[in-house]
């Protein structure tokens, strides 16, 4: 039996299922019980003592990098794109735990910091407004308090101005006003306190023994990442300034002002395309002469389908997870609708599903043809991506030292039937029956999302069956499946673990289980509301708190 | 979640360097134009290592024959011109632990360490694991021989396209994966930085970065003593990655007469699409030569995509459209799939032809040819893909290096020896005085009768 005892979390539970199954089962090729053998599903992670968990050092990602700069030059004008992509864990690009810093992307930090001083020293006007009538070292100054400020995302101390002013006089006595601007410039944004989200803290705090406050600084610099995926704007350095960034309140006031902002909406479509995988569309490589139809058009238009369809169904409709999963509805053109045999779309792109076929994120083509191999279908990944993204369970991966034989195509048969080894043979099944009962539901779609009643010259049977879970049982076709998953709460916990790992940049431990499990209690609360987890992920010690010795 | 975070060996072999004193500074027109005059030290040693993925097919690529007179098997004939400068060896195991096969394979492949605990979800059954717990030889070699040119080494990647651990292989330290350069351009850009800039407008330059470098220094420092230990460690290696800038602008260079600018690389119309594949993998090729043969660096690696590579050898004839990593599974009785891997492999092997080829065709000051020089190793994070084993991983290594390698040979060992000790015997021909490498219970010492 792989019953979980209740008082562990949910990151216990995970890791003993898999010791349970991947080590004995699979790998031996003893016949394993199957899945209904009952994995009672774990319940929310378990609140035993309060804990901010562990606060890596985060630095800022690619994508944050090109989006503070935007904000803090007003416009795209330096050229981000020799930055290399962040370190990928956990299916997010920002996690902390694995950041690496390599000698290449130092260099780039020092040449874009070079570029800023040259942007900076070609437009004095706009950006030292003193320079155009007294360009000398107070004016220097005042930049390196205003600008330094923003750049830094804090005001600067005595001593770090007062370095900076020596910076400055090198420069000008070398070049002149323009150089010496240039130079502070370079250095400001060379800067770990530029690069990194430096987070000395503010002190012990009598809300939460062992923790340290963070400085309303701090705080701003969390929620504008964290929102937006940027710097703080004035309104937010103000809050900090004046002291209205310290209590939960003053978190979730802003934090509802800034999903005002358009730049949430870039966050809330990073996080989807990353949970999803869907960063892969754009290098899913089809067998052209099986596919002929997926083309790069087609593909863009998967990935704009998606795109929209999140940020209308979190932004501008049910703004739940439910209806991301469930919604008959999505957004195209016309030849998205015919690839899909709907008929065309309304002026402002709308499409009616009808919900028979699609309905929600798992049935539109961008998820389909990630999860899709390049000549078939793929329940497999199908299945896997609900086990692991969707349900936080990590399925034990194939044993070593065995030859995997995807089955290969054959006219006669359907995929269903060429993936019948891995019931027949126990070394797979064990594994495989936790992957396949979901992943066969979504048979009625082929390798590139094509909806399908026949394969190999029989009817296609999308017919499968969901374990483990709180919302198990038989359903036939993805539609159904999502609609199950969509009242599932180990679903909601799950998404809003995903959330979780995203907001903070790293994995949950052991410690965060108050954190997470208040996350789910307030997602659950507001129906799966998005933009109520986004203002939850404000509130929780994960967020407000660093562990005191985590400090010197 | 544990921290990543041990500096020590990173810090002490900068450390050495610093000590060494800053040389005399010399502007890259100067390292451009080779000069006999300054050719009055021995010629330096490189080291190369080229990676390709997925494992091969073994009784496709071993040498038949004795150690002095054996044939090329197939998947190693493009090879034939260079037989003479190759030694090919059978049966070394690569060791590797945490995470899967392909995971652990490629963080093993050049530290011969484990990779720590941490976040990488692999595909096999020991759950996930993180960065590997060492520095790659590559780097090894670096610190011992990589101080004085404009770039300790230089880091290539052909569509590695994953930054995690199936796309690193190069490690500074424990945890300190290296970034390879994917972009050709850009990596021309980083080589080729000061082409056409004059003696004078350089030493203001470097003078102007060196400012600018210093007072970030000091800033570093400043917020250093604020954090806590693991955060500051984090700094401690972004100043090391500073101070590597810095030492870089003090640059010498002992370029051989086939050093020329080649100017910036034409890329293919995207560097993502699979079909672009061998267009970019010659244009890094290209640039990883010229880089040796200028001297702006003496150790270089290249990636050809990933662990678990998903690339589609279109190009090939007739074409192949299977994903890599999927044929590389297909079972020994499989004789079409064990053709293509072996096509594909064989198409590798022409590529490490190419690369022998420029080498061999630069000429040192000493008259020599940079290949003579240059010690190369090709590896593959497997031995056989369809079983991730990692028995008798093929190794192939080429150039004499400077003469500490007797090449034009094929060795044969029995009895599984750790791949470790082709890594001690590797550093030791690169004058690395080392007897040990890598995880130490895995390593006995050099392998027996290589050099």
């Amino acid at each position: 039996m792989w019953t979980i005892s209740p008082g562990r979390s949910r990151v216990g539970a995970v890791a003993s299922w898999m010791l349970l199954i991947g080590a004995g089962a699979c790998a031996a090729g003893s016949p394993p019980a199957g899945p209904d053998a009952a994995i009672t599903p774990a319940a929310g992670p378990l609140c035993t003592t309060r804990d901010p968990g562990p606060s890596p050092l985060r630095r800022l990602t690619a994508a944050e990098y090109a989006r503070t700069v935007r904000d803090l030059f007003g416009g795209d004008l330096l050229d981000v794109s020799r930055l290399p992509p962040g370190e990928r864990a956990l299916g997010f690009d920002n996690n902390a735990d694995v950041i690496s810093t390599s000698d290449l992307l130092v260099d780039a930090y020092e040449a874009l910091a070079e570029q800023a001083g040259g942007l900076v020293a070609g437009a004095l006007g706009t950006y030292v407004p003193c320079a155009m009538s007294s360009p000398d070292a107070a004016c220097a100054a005042q930049f390196v308090k205003d600008f330094g400020g923003r750049a830094w995302r804090r005001p600067l101390d005595d001593s770090e101005q007062s370095a900076l002013a020596s910076v400055f006089a090198d420069g000008a006595t070398a070049g002149g006003f323009g150089e010496g601007i240039a130079r502070v410039t370079a250095v400001l944004m060379a800067s770990p306190q530029f690069l990194y989200r430096l987070e000395p803290g503010a002190g012990a705090t009598p809300d939460l023994p062992g923790a340290v406050a963070l400085s309303p600084y701090e705080l701003a610099t969390r929620l504008s990442y964290l929102l937006w995926g940027s710097m703080p704007d004035a309104a937010l350095f103000d809050a900090a300034a004046n002291g209205r960034l310290s209590a939960p309140n003053d978190l979730a006031r802003e934090a509802r002002r800034m999903m005002n902002d358009e730049r949430a909406h870039a966050i809330v479509s990073t996080f989807h395309a990353e949970w999803l995988g869907l960063d892969k569309l754009p290098a899913a490589d089809k067998d052209a002469v099986i596919y002929p139809m997926f083309t790069p058009a087609l593909a863009d238009a998967f990935a704009k389908e998606t795109s929209r369809f999140i940020d209308e169904v979190v932004w501008n409709r049910e703004g739940t997870l439910g209806a991301l999963l469930t919604a008959p509805y999505t957004f195209g053109d016309a030849s998205l609708a015919s690839f899909y045999g709907l008929p065309a779309p309304a002026a402002d792109g709308l499409i009616q599903t009808g919900g028979t076929q699609r309905a929600g994120l798992l049935t539109q083509g961008a998820f389909l043809a990630v999860y899709g191999k390049a000549n078939q279908s793929d329940p497999v990944h199908r299945g896997r991506f609900v086990r692991e993204r969707m349900l936080c369970t990590t399925p034990p991966p194939p044993p070593q030292n065995i030859a995997i034989r995807p089955p290969e195509l054959d006219p006669r048969l359907t995929t269903r039937q060429r993936f019948d080894q891995h019931t027949s043979d126990p070394a797979c099944s064990g594994c495989h029956e936790l992957l396949d009962p979901i992943g066969f539901g979504f048979e009625h779609y082929d390798g590139i999302g094509r909806w399908r009643d026949m394969e190999g010259g029989q009817p296609v049977d999308g017919s499968g069956a969901l374990s483990g879970t709180d919302v198990d049982g038989a359903f036939d076709g993805a539609v159904q499946l999502a609609g199950k998953l969509a009242h599932s709460t180990d679903v909601q916990a799950c998404y809003a673990t995903q959330w979780f790992r995203f907001g903070y940049g790293r994995g949950e431990t052991d410690a965060d289980g108050c954190s997470l499990n208040q996350l789910t209690t307030a997602f659950v609360a507001a129906n799966g509301d998005v933009r109520e987890l986004i203002v939850a992920l404000t509130q929780t010690d994960a967020f407000r708190y660093r562990r005191a010795g985590d400090l010197p | 979640m544990s921290h990543f975070l041990d500096d020590r060996r990173r810090l002490s072999r900068r450390t050495v360097l610093r000590a060494g004193g800053v040389s005399l500074a010399l502007p890259f027109l100067e390292i451009m134009r080779p000069r006999q005059a300054r050719a009055a030290g021995a010629v330096p040693k490189r080291f190369v290592v080229m990676f390709t993925p997925n494992g091969t097919i073994h009784q496709n690529w071993v040498p038949s024959g004795t150690e002095t007179a054996f044939t090329l098997s197939p998947i190693l004939s493009p090879l034939a011109a260079h037989q003479a400068e190759l030694v090919v060896v059978e049966g070394v195991y690569q060791q590797g632990g945490g995470g899967d096969g392909h995971q652990n394979g490629i963080g093993g492949m050049l530290t011969g360490q484990t990779l720590n605990p941490g976040p990488f979800q692999g595909g096999a059954n020991v759950g996930a694991a993180g960065w590997a717990n060492g520095i790659s030889i590559d780097q090894e070699v670096a610190a011992n021989i990589g101080g004085t040119t404009a770039l300790p080494s230089l880091e290539l990647g052909v569509q590695v396209g994953s930054a995690d651990d199936w796309g690193r292989m190069s490690y500074g330290g424990p945890n300190q994966p290296l970034i390879p350069e994917e972009n050709p351009a850009l990596a021309y850009q980083r080589l080729f930085a000061t082409r056409g800039v004059s003696p004078d407008q350089l030493a203001a330059l470097r003078a102007r970065k060196k400012s600018i470098l210093d007072a970030v220094q000091g800033q570093l420092r400043a917020v250093s003593a604020r954090l806590g230990a693991s955060d500051r460690a984090r700094l401690d290696q972004h100043a090391a990655a500073l101070r590597d800038i810095e030492t870089r602008l003090d640059a010498q260079a002992m370029p051989s007469m086939s050093c020329a600018d080649p100017g910036a690389p034409a890329l293919p119309g995207s560097l993502t699409d699979n079909d672009s594949f061998p267009a970019i993998g010659k244009l890094q090729l290209d640039l990883l030569a010229v880089a040796l043969a200028c001297d702006l660096t003496r150790v270089a690696s290249l990636m050809w995509s990933r662990s678990v590579s998903q690339t589609r050898f279109t190009w090939l004839s007739p074409s192949i459209t299977d994903v890599h990593h999927d044929l590389s599974h297909k079972p020994d009785d499989d004789a079409t799939s064990q053709d293509k891997l072996t096509r594909i492999n064989t198409w590798y092997a022409s590529q490490f032809a190419y690369l022998l080829d420029k080498l061999a065709g630069a000429q040192e000051t000493d008259g020599t040819r940079l290949l003579d020089n240059t010690l190369l190793l090709w590896s593959n994070e497997l031995g056989k893909g369809n079983t991730h084993s990692r028995q008798s991983a093929p190794y192939v290594l080429a150039g004499r290096a400077g003469g500490a390698l007797r090449t034009g040979r094929f060795l044969t060992y029995t009895g599984d020896p750790p791949h470790n000790n082709l890594l001690v015997s590797l550093l030791q021909a690169m004058d690395v005085p080392i007897t040990r490498f890598g995880k130490d219970d895995w390593c006995t010492g050099p392998l027996s009768g290589l050099l």
